[in-house]
Formats: structure tokens, sequence, C-alpha cells
């Protein structure tokens, strides 16, 4: 990669993270563990050339490079601005990392892999999986805890929160999932009754 | 048509192992780096351009050439050829350094032109220089005259610190030696104090200021920059971590040169060295298929062809 000398405080997020413009999305993740490892830890030697406060802020920006780039969507937009072209003029937000738009009838049937639409703490697996998510990411994004999310999943009754809680987490983990809530929440919520979840 | 071109045209590379420490391997690197080139069937030649501690023969196995660098300069001979010695090792020869000559250890710019004229005109794939140890302008001189210069570093704290002291101190050499002006070369030479009175502390800041005087330079400086690749060797690793702050040691001289350090790969740490150093032999010959050979190895190969390879983790 060519280094154009730059002030690493003036450098895009591609120089920041120290990768091509067109790495592959590995590329950039690999790029991003490493950088971040490198400046958070009290690398030797280092010092001499940047103060403590200097590395806190490259790791900062590392973050920051990190989030735009990962996303296609984000990044395209990214790209656009420092090309100057398209209509931002500053950098874009960060995708939250989970749509909100409904899946398709199609898309939902090859999820489930053939099974009768049936919303249980199983399908609701199947289509996080279908959907690349994992649980540790969903519960940061959707900011309910991965035990519980556990718990739901897995249908474990003595593990599953009180109602008023259990039913506001169903619906905004369906959402995410983009799947409709009312007919989640009311399914599971039948289905976890018959293996002894109480309602009160 | 090209690739006709590039076979005809004699590749040779001129390859400078440098490190601010002492004790950190210099001498073994270039020693071994020279026999594992061999191997792949370059003819090398090893110089010892410690000006005042030669003793890479010792690293070879072989008694102190009777003619050094030392007869070249004190006796005002006309080439370097003819004190080129054989090391018994085939294809590989070296060039004797001066020994307590304390006096040489600062050589005049017309002897080191002279040293350097000489060593380019020498018949070899590859040419490895062992500087000296220490930061004085000589050793920034003979790293920057050299095709490639390569930092050797151990991942004691102590050494790379010293490291990045002399990457700075090479890196704003480089910058004096390209200026014109006097009054650019005494911003420089400010600018070298990291503890200056003018708050110059990074290569960005002082074109900052120079570009208040001198906006030539600026440009000069700026444009040359990409020309500077100088290359890492990480020595002595007792673990993958510590060969992975050659990453970190990159990356850092990216953000704070705006270099592009090539990392070449790491030499473990083996107690076996040691040993073959008390028996004064040379490593390669007697631990050939030791772990510390096939770093060395590694190494060669990305050095043979140049194109600027780095060790990746897999």
């Amino acid at each position: 990669m060519a280094v154009e000398l730059k002030p690493w405080r003036e450098q895009n997020y591609y120089e920041i993270l120290e990768v091509n413009p067109r790495a592959t999305e590995e590329e950039i993740r690999i790029a991003y563990d490493t950088l971040k490892a490198i400046y958070s830890q009290h690398t030797p030697g280092m010092t001499l050339l940047f103060s403590s406060e200097e590395v806190k802020e490259i790791h900062d920006k590392v973050e920051e490079a990190y989030l735009v780039l990962r996303d296609p969507r984000s990044q395209r937009e990214y790209d656009l601005m420092i090309r100057g072209e398209g209509e931002m003029t500053t950098v874009p937000t960060p995708y939250p990392l989970v749509t909100h738009r409904l899946l398709s009838p199609q898309q939902i049937e090859e999820a489930l892999a053939g099974d009768e639409i049936h919303w249980s703490g199983e399908s609701l697996g199947k289509i996080r999986r279908y959907l690349s998510l994992e649980i540790d990411e969903v519960a940061v994004e959707i900011k309910v805890s991965k035990h519980n999310l556990e718990a739901i999943e897995e249908e474990d009754v003595h593990a599953l929160p009180a109602p008023v809680y259990l039913k506001g987490f169903l619906k905004v983990y369906a959402r995410t999932l983009g799947l409709d809530p009312k007919q989640v929440t009311d399914e599971y919520l039948a289905g976890i009754m018959e293996k002894g979840y109480k309602r009160d | 048509m090209d690739k006709v071109k590039d076979k005809v045209k004699k590749e040779k590379h001129i390859w400078a192992i440098a490190g601010g420490k002492g004790g950190i391997g210099k001498s073994f690197v270039t020693a071994n780096l020279g026999i594992a080139l061999c191997e792949r069937g370059k003819k090398v030649i090893v110089v010892d351009a410690d000006l005042g501690g030669a003793n890479l023969h010792t690293l070879l196995g072989i008694p102190r050439p009777s003619v050094s660098l030392d007869d070249f300069i004190r006796r005002g001979m006309r080439s370097i050829k003819g004190i080129v010695t054989e090391t018994g090792i085939p294809n590989l020869r070296i060039v004797g350094g001066v020994h307590d000559i304390l006096t040489l250890s600062n050589p005049k710019q017309g002897q080191k032109q002279k040293i350097i004229r000489q060593i380019q005109a020498l018949d070899a794939d590859h040419i490895i220089l062992d500087l000296g140890t220490g930061m004085s302008p000589h050793v920034f001189d003979f790293f920057l005259i050299s095709d490639t210069g390569v930092f050797l570093v151990t991942p004691e704290p102590t050494s790379l610190e010293n490291a990045y002291q002399f990457i700075r101190g090479v890196f704003f050499h480089r910058w004096v030696t390209m200026a014109t002006s006097t009054k650019v070369k005494k911003m420089i030479e400010v600018a070298m104090d990291g503890n200056n009175q003018e708050g110059i502390r990074t290569p960005f800041d002082l074109l900052e200021q120079l570009g208040k005087v001198d906006k030539e330079a600026v440009k000069i400086f700026t444009k040359g920059v990409s020309a500077f690749r100088p290359r890492l060797i990480i020595n002595q690793a007792r673990n993958l971590k510590e060969a992975e702050l050659g990453f970190a040691m990159r990356s850092v001289c990216r953000k704070y040169f705006g270099i592009d350090l090539v990392f070449l790969g790491y030499i473990v740490h083996d107690h076996h060295v040691y040993s073959s150093l008390q028996w004064e032999r040379a490593f390669f010959s007697d631990y050939p298929s030791s772990e510390v050979a096939a770093c060395i190895r590694d190494i060669a190969a990305r050095l043979s062809d140049d194109r600027g390879l780095e060790w990746q983790l897999s």
C-alpha cells in the first residue's frame, strides 16, 4: 500500500486502518483487530514517539473507522464522501448491525427449511442463524442480555424473565429479526405456557 | 520485452543491517543471512562496516582476514577488490572491518563516499553491510547509501526504544542530506533533538515550520518519502507475541513518520546461538535444521527477490 505523507489526524478511514480502499470485509476486520490490540495495550517503546493521550486518540480513531467501514452501506456513503461525490459532506453515521426490514414469506420459508411456520424458540433461532447474527451481537444491539436471549431460544421456562419483561423482549427480538412482533409473541407465549411457564 | 530486459540486467542488492543497540545480533544476522542467501544460489559478500568493532569473521567461524577496510583506508588502496576474502563457504566472501583504530569510528565524508562507491562496484548478487552500534551520522549515512536499510530489533523495551530513536534519527538525517539550504539543514538538526525548544516533535511539525521558510524543500521531502522503505527484522523472539511487535512498529512508523516499514520476519530466540558464538563457529553450518535457521531462510527468501514481501500471520 502506498503511504502518503500525512499526519494521522488527517488520514481517512482506510489510511487509519492501514488497508487498501478495495480491501475485503475480512481484511478490514483483521486490520481492525490488529490495530485495536496495538493501540489499546501498552506496546513497548511506542511512548517514545506517541504520548499516552495520542495512543488513546489513535485507538478511538481506529474504532470510529471500523464502525463505518464494516458495513457496505455506510462504507459506500463514505467512499462517495471522500471522493467528493454524493450528497454527504460529513462522515456517515454507522448503520445499526441489524436491519428492521420485514422478511418476505419466501425468506422465512427458506430459513425454516420447510418447517411449518410456528414461532417458538427453535424457529426464532433458525431465523437468527439464517441472518448470520450471533446472540452476542444481537444482545448488544437491542440491549437485551445474552442470558435472556438464550433462555428465549432454549425455551428454558425457569430462566425466562417475568411475563411483563418477556413480552417486551420478544417484541423487540421479533422486530430485529424482521418478523411480525404480535404474531411471534402470541405464538411463543402459547407454546411455553404448555411447558409450564406461569403468566403471573 | 520488459521481461527480457529484466533477465539481462544484473540484479544487485546492497542491504545494511542496523539497530541502535549493541548486542542485538547484527553481525549474527548478517553472517547467517549471507549463508542462507548462498544456499539459494546467490553470490554474496558480507561487509564488516562496524568501523571500530569488527568481528563479523568470528560469526563465520574464520580467522580475522589478513587484509581489511583498514588497509583500504589507511594505505590508500585504489580498489576494494583486493581485500575481498574467501570464507570457505561456497559463494560467500567477506570484506573485513577496521578494528582498534578509534579515529576511524568517525570517518570523513570523503572516505565514506569512497568506501560506498567501491562497495557498489563489487561483483555479487547480494552485498550485506554489518553496521556499527550507535546513532552517529556515519552509521546513518551507510544505512541510507545502501539500497535498503534493515532495522534489527530485539523485543526488549530498551531495544525497541533505541530502534524508534534510530529510525527517527535516520529519518531526519535523510532530510539533512536532501536539503540544499543551510537554514533548512539547521532546522532539521533542531528537530532531531526530541526535546527541542521549538516544540517540533513529529516530521509533520517540522514540515509545517519549514513551509514558512522554504516551500521547495517541503515539496522535495514530501515527494521523496515513498522512496524510503526500510525493512524490519525482529530478532530473539521468545514467542509469537514478541514476534508480532513487528506489526506494531510498522503501524507506529506509518502513523508517526508516514513511512512504509516492510516487516521481513522474525528470528526465534535459541540458546544454541550463544554456544555457537562461544565456539566461534558459523551457526548455520552447525545447526542447519534449527528453527533459527528456518526463520533466517524465510527472511532470505523474502530478500532474495526483493519484491517488498512481508511476513504475514497465517
